[in-house]
């Protein structure tokens, strides 16, 4: 609705003014020609005048327009706030034709005015209404100056009054059952949620002030609601976050979302997991009292998705993951039970690439988290491992581990091997045998895993050594060396006393696949360095392991290949050291797996 | 050849600078400010505001070329009375 609002008074002296000004310019006049042109613009400036004078003059006159009725302003409409105080005050108002302009901030003044008196809910319930507040606080945020006013009017009070009218009515779209057009509403509130928190996050130079506290005084899901709309840095955003879901826990029946239709806590969760610095201080913060988190929430999915991104090992050091990690997966663990947001898979998910800190690199953690050390960490393995859904996930996200294991070159220039890293990965890959043999499981279903733990430690090491193998005329050697060396650490050399038959033949398949991938990568090394006239192709033709006897038969094959194809420059092969180096690493490749590697071997 | 008159062309100027001077000391110049909202709202009151905001401006730009026409006559009697004076010299 438009209307035409006047001060009675005031539109008379507007009246009184237009008629002088143009009678003053109808008595310039000039026969000089240089004032032609200024005297055209008086000329124009005198008929805009009387285009308006006449109706200004009629309303101020008789207070009417033949075309305009008067009428009466509704108090109860947010978008008439202002016209209706000032018709309180004796303004007079018409039918008016046209847009009305962009709301001000004396709309909002007269707004806010009506929130103080505690008329909220009964002002942004319409779509209208809201849309209006909206581009009221978008174009008093725009203008610097309405702006730094709008922080004279605006206090902790007011903020809070809005938010929590609209996060009633959030909750009355929210609530069961939910109406068809529940989503446009709720995109409506959301909308409005944003414009209010863009106006309270002020530019650093015109500060609105408020603090976190702010957040206190809200209802916790208003402060839910708001709280992804404001700009405030990390730890005021995790501060702000452990309060709220604080509140939350200590009045969880108040918060049940079946009842409700609305998690708040689901809801803060998934914004700080969009939110990777705050998340990661938000779960520090509340490490001592882990529980709250499996309290408050009741989506694993949010759960999962808030630890990961806190922990994600791109960017937070191995003493916060620890932090993190250990209170809460050892709480969930102490607390299993349907509907725990923190499941085993969650863990498995969770802990992958952080699974050196549970054996070989406990004391990583042991020095954050009083107590910690290897015998937590397989516990913590033990019960990822005891459930379907924990060993599927950690099979599929194992390769997490090798992309935080792998970070320094396998080998450097000089082609020494980093024996660190093979010690983890052999010491991650042990603890995790163990680990399922000492669960109730399935023999083929822990075979594979632990051939998929093996065949994703090859092909990354193998990826690896490729990407930062040595140069120079000893590559195949270093190459084989190494390879021989990573077998070693990885112990995968069948050992009746500690491990059973499943497990045997999981690790002969997985030191045929090695096996493979040495003589893979040590035979293309040769190939490019001009010392093997060799076809390739011949290797890939190489059962990666699925038919162990096969594939040691084709190895044996291939080492008295190699001993025939062995070209070299004449300073090589006149050389027998040189020659007999390369023939035996080749040899300690392939035939170590042949002679000691298994008894499906031969 | 025959200069204008430095007399006229300075009476120009100063009548010109006299109806620069009207222009903006004139009630045209201000009654803008009588039609803010303080005075009247809505789409017919602002497109009012708006109207006589431009008149503002387009008289503030009618006074410029008025002051900046009566300079230019200022220059051009400078310019006759040196010419005179030139000439005088020569008859001399």
């Amino acid at each position: 609705m438009s209307y035409m609002g006047y001060h009675p008074e005031r539109i008379r002296h507007l009246a009184t003014r237009l008629r002088a000004a143009g009678d003053e310019l109808a008595r310039l006049t000039s026969n000089d020609p240089e004032a032609a042109a200024a005297l055209a613009v008086v000329r124009q400036s005198r008929s805009t005048l009387e285009h308006w004078l006449p109706m200004v003059s009629t309303i101020a006159g008789c207070g009417v327009l033949t075309d305009r009725p008067r009428i009466v302003i509704d108090g109860s409409d947010i978008r008439f706030a202002r016209a209706h105080d000032l018709q309180q005050q004796g303004w007079s108002f018409l039918a008016d034709v046209g847009e009305m302009p962009a709301p001000s901030l004396l709309d909002l003044q007269a707004v806010l005015a009506r929130v103080r008196a505690g008329h909220v809910d009964t002002l942004l319930d319409t779509p209208e209404e809201r849309a209006w507040l909206r581009s009221a606080l978008a174009a008093v945020a725009a203008d610097p100056t309405q702006r730094a006013n709008l922080a004279e009017l605006l206090d902790d009070d007011e903020i809070a009054a809005l938010a929590d009218g609209l996060a009633r009515h959030w909750l009355d779209v929210m609530r069961p059952p939910v109406a068809a057009d529940a989503g446009p509403r709720l995109d409506d509130l959301t909308a409005t949620f944003a414009s209010l928190g863009r106006v309270i996050s002020a530019p650093p130079d015109r500060p609105i002030t408020w603090a976190p506290t702010l957040f206190d005084s809200l209802i916790v899901d208003a402060a839910v609601l708001l709280l992804p709309y404001v700009s405030v840095g990390a730890s005021a955003r995790a501060e702000i976050a452990e309060r709220t879901i604080a509140r939350i826990d200590e009045q969880f029946d108040r918060y049940r979302p079946h009842a409700r239709g609305f998690d708040p806590a689901a809801a803060l969760l998934e914004h700080l997991a969009t939110r990777p610095e705050a998340a990661t201080l938000f779960l520090l913060g509340i490490a001592d009292q882990p529980a709250i988190v499996a309290d408050s929430s009741t989506d694993p999915d949010v759960v999962r998705r808030l630890m990961e991104t806190a922990t994600d090992p791109g960017r937070v050091s191995v003493e916060d993951a620890g932090r993190i990690l250990v209170p809460f997966l050892e709480a969930a663990m102490r607390y299993d039970y349907y509907g725990n947001p923190i499941m085993p898979s969650t863990a498995a998910a969770l802990l992958a690439p952080w699974l050196r800190q549970l054996g070989p690199r406990a004391h990583e953690w042991a020095a954050v988290v009083d107590g910690f050390n290897p015998t937590r960490g397989t516990s913590l393995l033990r019960w990822m491992l005891d459930n379907q859904l924990g060993r599927d996930t950690l099979q599929a996200s194992f390769d997490r581990l090798l992309q935080t294991t792998l970070i320094e070159p396998l080998l450097d220039e000089r082609g020494r091997l980093a024996e660190a890293v093979l010690d983890d990965l052999a010491g991650v890959y042990w603890q995790v045998a163990e680990a399922l043999r000492s669960v109730e499981v399935a023999a083929e279903r822990g075979r594979e895993v632990i051939h998929a733990i093996a065949s994703t430690i090859v092909d990354a090491l193998v990826g690896s050594a490729k990407a930062t193998g040595p140069t120079g005329i000893v590559v195949g050697v270093v190459v084989g060396e190494a390879l021989r060396r990573i077998t070693d650490a990885l112990g995968l050399r069948p050992d009746a006393d500690r491990l059973d038959d499943d497990l045997d033949l999981a690790n002969d398949v997985a030191a045929a696949r090695i096996a493979v991938a040495a003589a893979q990568i040590a035979v293309a090394s040769l190939i490019d360095q001009g010392l093997l006239r060799w076809d390739l192709s011949r290797l890939d033709r190489l059962d990666h392991g699925v038919d162990v006897k096969a594939t040691f038969a084709a190895l044996d094959r291939l080492r008295d290949d190699l001993r025939d194809d062995l070209v070299a420059p004449p300073w090589i092969t006149d050389d027998d050291t040189w020659r007999d180096a390369i023939v035996n690493a080749l040899g300690t490749i392939t035939g170590r797996f042949i002679n000691e590697g298994s008894g499906y071997g031969r | 050849v025959s200069h204008p008159n430095p007399d006229v062309l300075r009476a120009r100027a100063r009548a010109l600078r006299s109806l620069a001077h009207s222009l903006s000391t004139g009630t045209a110049r201000t009654v803008d400010r009588s039609a803010q909202s303080d005075t009247w709202l809505g789409p017919t009151a602002t497109r009012c505001a708006d109207d006589l905001a431009r008149l503002r401006v387009r008289l503030d730009d009618a006074e410029r070329h008025l002051r900046d026409r009566a300079s230019h006559l200022d220059r051009l009697a400078d310019a006759a009375e040196r010419a005179a004076a030139v000439a005088r010299a020569g008859v001399r």
